[in-house]
């Protein structure tokens, strides 16, 4: 299993910052090339439609340059992106009309043998499913690989929280892959099973 | 500990390191648990296919909407101006409205005089009898039974200047024998045509010119 949180630290915006507030493009293009993989996957996965996702990505991006004279530096740039781009995707969930989700199955996301994608597509679809901020909490952790505080700094709550949401969000998803795999010898413990389990 | 204990721990567990305590508690438990074993299996496979479901790429009409959006920049906004407006609050408006706050909030609560019991007092002049029992010497617990209301009653218009010297006469203050009118409840003064009981008083007020 990879450790996600010892990967390379990405090179910092510092510098591209000031540059991007003056009007420099190429420092913009830049700092979009570098986030903006970032932002569309957690767009994509929190509204569960590629075009849509696009769609957020760019009114993220937009709303972060003109408003990059807000930004104080108190946090990292990528920090107070991904939070504008968090809350962007709050307010699209917000408008849509209940039961209006677009499973990733059904989207034009993946095109792999289905063989070799199952899992992920169980995957996709099972994360399109949880919980808005257990989804959140996920995608930002297990997917995009950010830490704990990170996560708190963006969604604005405690690391605690973090760490409980996201033991939840890993909890849910094994409760509706796992039925979808019993053939596999994967099985989650039922209540009535201890009794007759050793205790460790 | 139970399975059901290292079930809601599992998805805990795939944050620890290897050698940790608690994963090593794990491991022995699950050589002899195969559901716990099956479960953590299928935590780590997700754990392991999760970063996969990221590294998406957006088209290039992201960009080039960025860019178009560059190119047509927002005019600013002229400020609104609004027919009224909140007035700031400072230190100084808090305060002042806590201060208000207390003095409502003590013109509510202060205590106030219990009303009469029994049927409203009715002021009667009673004329004390030369050499007879002083109201000073009526029974203390006879004196605590004169509603306090009567207490603060005018004097009744009799053309007379009547001056209140006490309102419960004591022996420190005796009662002058001679022409003094003493006012007293009618309901008090049950024996109203016996002028040798003296019932306790309400008023005890001095006329300063003999009858």
């Amino acid at each position: 299993m990879p450790d996600l949180e010892t990967q390379d630290a990405p090179a910092s915006d510092s510098p591209l910052v000031p540059r991007a507030r003056d009007g420099d493009r190429a420092a913009c293009r830049e700092l979009y090339r570098r986030h903006s993989n970032g932002i569309f996957t957690l767009a994509c996965r929190m509204t569960g439609d590629r075009a849509e996702a696009e769609d957020l990505t760019q009114e993220v991006f937009i709303h972060a340059f003109r408003g990059l004279c807000g930004f104080r530096g108190e946090s990292s740039f990528s920090t107070w992106l991904y939070r504008i781009a968090i809350n962007h995707c709050r307010s699209r969930l917000r408008r849509r009309r209940p039961g209006e989700l677009v499973p990733l199955d059904r989207a034009d996301v993946g095109t792999e043998p289905q063989r070799a994608a199952d899992l992920r597509l169980l995957l996709e679809r099972a994360v399109g499913e949880l919980p808005e901020g257990y989804r959140e909490v996920f995608v930002l952790h297990d997917v995009q690989g950010m830490g704990h505080g990170e996560i708190a700094e963006i969604l604005g709550c405690s690391a605690g929280t973090v760490r409980s949401q996201l033991w939840k969000a890993r909890g849910r998803l094994r409760e509706m892959i796992g039925p979808h795999l019993k053939g596999e010898g994967y099985e989650v413990p039922g209540l009535g099973q201890e009794a007759a389990e050793p205790a460790g | 500990m139970k399975c059901r204990d290292w079930d809601k721990r599992l998805p805990s567990l795939l944050d620890e390191p290897a050698g940790s305590p608690e994963r090593l508690g794990l491991e022995a438990h699950l050589r002899q648990c195969d559901a716990c074993r099956g479960s953590w299996e299928l935590l780590g496979r997700l754990r392991a296919e999760a970063p996969r479901l990221g590294g998406l790429e957006p088209g290039e009409r992201v960009w080039q909407g960025i860019e178009a959006a560059w190119a047509h920049p927002v005019p600013a906004r002229a400020p609104v101006v609004r027919w009224w407006r909140p007035p700031a609050l400072s230190v100084g408006w808090a305060a002042a409205a806590v201060l208000v706050a207390v003095l409502a909030a003590a013109w509510i609560l202060q205590p106030r005089r219990p009303a009469p019991d029994g049927e409203p007092v009715r002021m009667a002049a009673v004329t004390r009898p030369q050499g007879g029992t002083t109201p000073a010497k009526a029974p203390a617990h006879r004196r605590s039974a004169v509603p306090a209301r009567a207490a603060a009653r005018p004097a009744p218009a009799t053309g007379r200047e009547y001056v209140a010297d006490h309102l419960t006469p004591s022996d420190d203050a005796p009662a002058p024998d001679d022409g003094t009118r003493y006012l007293m409840p009618a309901v008090a003064a049950g024996g109203a045509g016996n002028d040798q009981q003296y019932i306790m008083p309400a008023v005890y007020i001095a006329d300063r010119e003999p009858f």
